[in-house]
């Protein structure tokens, strides 16, 4: 097939009053990895759930290898493996009985489905713990099962909704290596998360959600484009920011200001340049810097321009 | 397949679960076992069952009928059916479960009150008229008992209707005779009626043949068919059916809570993300709380005809009894779980639901032998548990046409459940 692995159309879902997916379009290249990035309850879950058929969109559709996912969903869904944002096992019963019964629900059968637990279990790291009870195993080892789960099929798209969220390092680190491999194995991957890093390290594009909403999509150069090469100044002050953001703006080279939270971003030309003027410019309204943080352009820098907020807020 | 697979893998869930085994089989065999060291035994001796003798005084009023001097029956004669009652009672049948002694009527009341009997029957005056329908005036038998003892004098006083029914048959045959002379013209005055019954019994006995007389008077009669059962079977075959409806119904629900435990905790999106569809996952879940129950049913079955030796009736009626309630209790779950919530909602909900129609369903069996007893023939019906349970007294009974009907009313209960559960999950994921 040469179309795209993934072609969303203006999908749009409202609960109630709430707007929480609006005018929702891209399409994935095969066997690239893209991200959405977004705040918590910026959309992302929601987009997924409608994505992967588990959610009925109010306008809009879904083509998977080119089936759609109202029209056709049994045979996209075949193409689609998900790793849900929350464990979705059975705890009470082992890894092994887990993978045996996903794979069947993917109609894998006898030898075949034998072999694809055996390489699930190695691939996620879990062959001495095959036959223990879920419920005994660490968040870590129960997220790498989650994701094992989504690979039975060997599925030509993956989608993982924020698989990382709440294990340590190590898990988190085995997690990502696989999901480069499976790219390298030609698997289309829609990874979605909050973590900055992760997008930066593992997508080919990204794109940047709020309210319900792409506000910004490319790769990660072509996102740090948008704010140049600003680099990011986070103060923490004691006094009122109302007095000092006007003797700030009034520097040369500090080109936005935002306040959040008793926090102050400035997106400034040169840090080390402007930081000394900075200082003396809140001395002289009497207002005193109690932490000062100095970043590089980078995809929270790229939120903050485009939302006025900070990305894990 | 998926179905199956989806229904297997709740089945092997289930019977991982202690709390779901308990409530399967512990508790209803718990309750059984209870009962029967309760009335003194397991294993279904009626050695082993003793109902404590009750102490009766009993006073025959009875001053007979001029016209019909004497009653035949079993090669004994007697003056009055007063008088007959009387000597049936004395019968050595019943001594197991009475001491009787005549007394008249001040002795007797006294020895009630005063605690030295548990029961004092007192036969009145126009008892033979009454029931040889000499007199328009009706009568009773007074049971005069003590309020703190129940199960004696209760079961003195069924044996007591249970000869009184068979002296009203015997009433009945002569009404059915006198009838057929009024068609032919021929009118009898109660002279004459009385002669025609006293005519009668002599012919009777003089052909040797008791059963043709006029007045024939009935044994208690059994409705058992095939296997004598003990009372203590009885009791037990009872409290188990009950206690087996009641929890068959409680893992109905709760397999179908399954529902909402998947959607809490994920798996039931990630079953919805597969390519299964929505009804396939519906069917699976559906049949789990059947092939559950069926495990359920089969095994309190055989559990009660093994250890006590519950007759539950022949076989046919038994299995119609057995496919009714899988269906209905396996529907009846997706039914309520449709309208639930949550599992946080459903405990609440179906534990109340559960005990109250499940109590109503089974209330027959508390409600033998009270004054209740008439009512709740009928009001269990307004709940699915008492189709159950009357189908599984019909198949004990014996009754394959009952436990056909009844059955059928399950099954339409149960597809009225199915439908309207079923619509309702389709709807909430679609």
């Amino acid at each position: 097939m040469n179309g795209p692995a993934i072609r969303v159309q203006n999908l749009d879902k409202n609960f109630g009053d709430v707007h929480a997916v609006h005018g929702f379009s891209f399409e994935l290249h095969q066997g690239e990895i893209f991200s959405l990035l977004g705040p918590n309850g910026a959309g992302k879950t929601t987009a997924i759930g409608m994505i992967s058929g588990l959610l009925k969109p109010d306008t809009g559709d879904v083509w998977l290898m080119g089936h759609s996912i109202q029209q056709d969903a049994e045979a996209a869904k075949a193409e689609l493996g998900v790793v849900p944002q929350d464990i979705a096992l059975y705890e009470d019963i082992s890894a092994r009985a887990n993978l045996n019964f996903w794979g069947k629900m993917y109609s894998l059968r006898g030898s075949e489905l034998n072999e694809r637990v055996a390489e699930v279990l190695e691939l996620v790291g879990l062959e001495d713990r095959a036959t223990g009870a879920v419920s005994k195993f660490s968040g870590g080892m129960k997220r790498r099962l989650n994701v094992g789960v989504a690979l039975l099929h060997q599925p030509r798209i993956l989608i993982m909704d924020e698989p990382t969220v709440g294990i340590d390092p190590q898990s988190r680190r085995r997690i990502l290596d696989s999901v480069k491999q499976l790219r390298d194995n030609g698997v289309t991957i829609l990874y979605t998360t909050h973590y900055m890093e992760e997008a930066q390290e593992l997508s080919d594009r990204i794109a940047i959600m709020d309210h319900g909403e792409i506000i910004a999509l490319g790769t990660h150069q072509e996102l740090i484009d948008i704010v140049g090469e600003l680099d990011r100044i986070t103060l923490t002050i004691i006094g009122e920011s109302a007095k000092v953001k006007p003797v700030w703006q009034a520097i040369e080279g500090v080109k936005k200001i935002s306040s959040e939270n008793g926090t102050l971003h400035l997106l400034v030309t040169d840090s080390n340049q402007i930081l000394p003027e900075v200082f003396a410019a809140a001395s002289s309204v009497g207002v005193r810097i109690n932490s000062v943080q100095v970043q590089e352009p980078n995809l929270e820098a790229v939120f903050l321009h485009l939302t006025g907020r900070a990305l894990r807020d | 397949m998926k179905s199956i697979t989806i229904a297997l893998k709740d089945l092997s869930r289930a019977f991982r679960s202690m709390f779901a085994l308990a409530f399967m089989f512990g508790v209803p065999i718990l309750m059984a076992l209870l009962f029967a060291f309760l009335f003194g035994g397991v294993g279904g001796s009626d050695a082993e069952f003793s109902v404590p003798k009750t102490t009766v005084q009993i006073v025959n009023l009875d001053a007979g009928n001029e016209f019909v001097p004497t009653f035949e029956f079993e090669n004994q004669s007697a003056g009055s059916l007063g008088e007959m009652l009387v000597s049936i009672l004395q019968k050595e049948n019943f001594t197991d479960l009475m001491t009787l002694s005549l007394a008249d009527e001040t002795e007797a009341r006294s020895a009630v009150d005063e605690r030295e009997a548990g029961l004092a029957i007192i036969i009145p005056a126009d008892f033979t008229d009454a029931l040889i329908g000499m007199t328009e005036d009706s009568t009773a038998i007074e049971f005069y008992k003590d309020p703190e003892l129940s199960l004696g004098p209760q079961i003195t006083e069924s044996i007591v209707m249970s000869v009184v029914d068979g002296f009203s048959s015997g009433v009945i045959s002569m009404d059915a005779i006198l009838k057929g002379l009024g068609e032919q013209g021929v009118e009898l005055s109660p002279a004459q009626q009385a002669q025609l019954i006293q005519s009668l019994t002599q012919e009777g006995e003089a052909n040797g043949q008791t059963q043709s007389s006029a007045l024939t008077i009935l044994p208690p009669t059994d409705n058992t068919p095939s296997e004598p059962t003990s009372l203590l079977q009885t009791i037990i075959r009872s409290i188990m059916g009950g206690m087996m409806i009641f929890y068959a119904f409680y893992t109905g629900v709760s397999a179908a809570q399954t529902i909402l435990q998947e959607q809490e905790r994920g798996t039931l999106a990630r079953l919805f993300i597969s390519p299964t569809p929505t009804r396939t996952i519906l069917n699976g879940k559906f049949l789990a709380g059947f092939l559950m129950i069926v495990v359920q049913v089969i095994t309190l079955l055989t559990f009660g005809r093994l250890v006590f030796r519950v007759n539950w009736g022949p076989f046919p009626s038994l299995a119609v009894f057995t496919v009714g309630l899988v269906a209905l209790a396996s529907s009846f779950g997706i039914f309520v779980m449709s309208f639930v919530k949550d599992t946080k909602q459903a405990g609440i909900i179906y534990g109340a639901l559960l005990t109250f129609t499940g109590m109503l369903g089974i209330s027959s069996i508390f409600t033998v032998g009270t004054s209740a007893e008439r009512a709740f023939e009928f009001i269990p019906l307004m709940v699915p548990q008492g189709w159950a349970m009357h189908a599984l007294q019909a198949s004990w009974e014996g009754n394959l046409i009952s436990s056909l009907l009844l059955t059928g009313g399950m099954l339409v209960w149960a597809l009225v459940f199915f439908l309207i559960g079923n619509a309702r999950f389709k709807k909430r994921f679609a």
